[in-house]
């Protein structure tokens, strides 16, 4: 059997997590959406050891819920590693401690990606919506830095701590981290019910990404934005500092994810099952009519954008967490503050 | 403790590194592992179990890893290892390369040990190409460990693309390296 090429995968090795952020668009923290946690490290490695029989996977992304707090993790990352895979990890730092992040380093992991929200301890806690997460990010940040290993922070944009992003920035590089992901609040999962609490106006939005370009120029930090944001919403020709990584049309550049069922969808913000690992091969995954709409199916609103081959109407995951199809344009368009 | 303890010898004797670990440590590391891995399976809840068997995975590692650094290590006595066959490198310390063309329109880098039929490249975004070609030899031949190759970037081009390399000729699927190739002006 020919191994399908995969670059890239994103594993979700737990549905449980011990915060509770406002933004996250974990799929099963949909309003109205029955949350059955999943947390099994014999199904996390049945679905891995399925996933290397079927690719040939360069990379695994370890997500979550919070991975560090999954059955077993460190076992799962082993059984990747043995398998020369390389490993990176998506943690809210506040799922392990200094003794598992030395053993993840000894394994191999790659890389750390953290989020700090804010230079404001409360302004980051109010987004976990758990008193002393910051600290406890911080010093995960301090403690892998201290063993050796790579972070990369994340900070999601949202209207609680967009006006301190420069700060925040200066913060993170203040620790030792100079690489930095800033990602717009993007509509989904527990997001959805704190739409009004976190959604930025245009202005809002484009404020952030100039004073985090400013912040780039002057501290040399090297920030990249991986959320697709729509061009119309966000033109990053102005902000020459930022990577924007937009989604591309070619499904194995997307962050294919993986759940321990088996699941296969396109991204981990989309709640649309492309197929099963266990039920089909990924070619035939792959031929799926749903793939194609991504780039066939140009929404209503961007009728006519020359852009539209850039920037596919931003994320239209973010439109199937609310309900909708692929003729819907990213939410955030709607649903931005006047 | 005993992984540890030969991770930490062998790193002290760099001579016998080779020896010591390519009959006697990793194998013995091997075997212990699997006891250990079939131990836990019958004892899923046993924390020392566990954290032997993640010890000695880590020191598995470490010590594969030991070993790949092998191949690049020249002695008196050996001569190099051959370099990877037909990989690309560019001139850029991570998998991104930005050309800002107030400075350059070319593309430089070399192909390791290249022992393919032909090499090429595809400039693409979102599936369509943009630029493509053969990548010659900078100085002629491909007959060297190292072939350094020179892209020259068409006019046209400007923004984000993916840059993907291949040995013998490109199909839809399969590349051997890829690049974000980011194509900025400042003004
Ligand atoms: S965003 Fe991450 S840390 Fe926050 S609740 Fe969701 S899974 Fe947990
Ligand atoms: S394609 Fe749609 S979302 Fe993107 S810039 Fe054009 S109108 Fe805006």
């Amino acid at each position: 059997m020919k191994k399908q090429k995969l670059p890239f995968i994103i594993f979700e090795t737990t549905s449980v997590c011990n915060l509770n952020c406002k933004y996250c668009y974990n799929i099963w923290k949909r309003p109205g959406e029955v949350d059955e946690p999943k947390n099994s490290y014999r199904k996390a490695r049945r679905a891995l050891k399925r996933l290397f029989r079927l690719a040939d996977v360069e990379q695994v992304t370890f997500t979550g819920g919070e991975p560090l707090i999954s059955e077993r993790f460190q076992e799962l990352v082993l059984f990747t590693r043995l398998r020369k895979k390389y490993v990176s990890i998506i943690t809210n730092g506040n799922g392990g401690k200094k003794e598992d992040y030395h053993m993840l380093i000894r394994l191999g992991c790659e890389l750390f990606e953290l989020p700090i929200h804010s230079n404001i301890p409360e302004n980051h806690d109010n987004l976990s919506q758990i008193k002393g997460s910051w600290e406890k990010s911080v010093q995960s940040v301090k403690d892998i830095l201290s063993l050796g290993g790579n972070v990369v922070c994340v900070i999601v944009i949202t209207k609680i701590n967009y006006k301190e992003i420069k700060e925040t920035l200066k913060f993170i590089r203040s620790i030792g981290v100079n690489r930095v992901m800033l990602n717009r609040y993007n509509i989904g999962g527990t997001g959805l019910s704190y739409i009004n609490e976190l959604v930025t106006t245009k202005e809002e939005l484009n404020e952030a990404f100039r004073l985090a370009n400013e912040a780039a120029e002057e501290t040399g930090m090297k920030l990249s934005s991986n959320v697709c944001t729509p061009i119309c919403l966000v033109d990053f020709k102005q902000y020459p500092k930022i990577a924007w990584a937009p989604c591309s049309s070619n499904v194995l550049n997307k962050p294919i994810t993986l759940d321990i069922e088996g699941n296969i969808r396109m991204c981990n913000h989309s709640p649309i099952v492309l197929g099963n690992i266990f039920k089909e091969n990924f070619e035939t995954i792959f031929k799926s009519e749903y793939l194609k709409g991504w780039t066939d199916i140009v929404p209503e609103f961007c009728n006519g954008c020359d852009l539209f081959d850039k920037c596919f109407g931003g994320c239209r995951a973010a439109s199937e967490q609310m309900g909708f199809t692929l003729h819907e344009v990213d939410p955030v368009l709607t649903c931005l503050k006047k | 403790m005993f992984a540890r303890f030969f991770y930490l010898w062998i790193n002290k004797n760099p001579m016998e590194k080779e020896k010591v670990f390519g009959y006697i440590v990793l194998p013995a590391l091997s075997v212990a592992f699997v006891v250990i891995s079939f131990l836990l399976f019958i004892n899923p809840k046993n924390a020392r179990l566990l954290k032997r068997k993640l010890h000695l995975g880590a020191a598995i590692i470490a010590l594969t890893s030991i070993s790949l650094t092998f191949q690049s290590c020249v002695t008196c006595y050996e001569p190099a290892q051959e370099l990877p066959p037909n990989e690309f490198f560019l001139n850029t310390e991570n998998d991104s390369i930005n050309i800002l063309l107030n400075e350059t329109n070319k593309i430089t880098g070399y192909i390791s040990n290249p022992v393919a039929s032909g090499f090429y490249y595809r400039i693409i975004r979102d599936e369509l190409i943009y630029q493509s070609g053969k990548i010659e030899a900078l100085d002629g031949a491909y007959n060297s460990d190292m072939e350094d190759f020179e892209i020259t970037l068409n006019d046209s081009l400007y923004g984000l693309y993916d840059l993907l390399f291949y040995s013998g000729r490109p199909d839809e699927y399969s590349y051997d390296a890829k690049y974000v190739l980011n194509i900025l002006e400042i003004k």
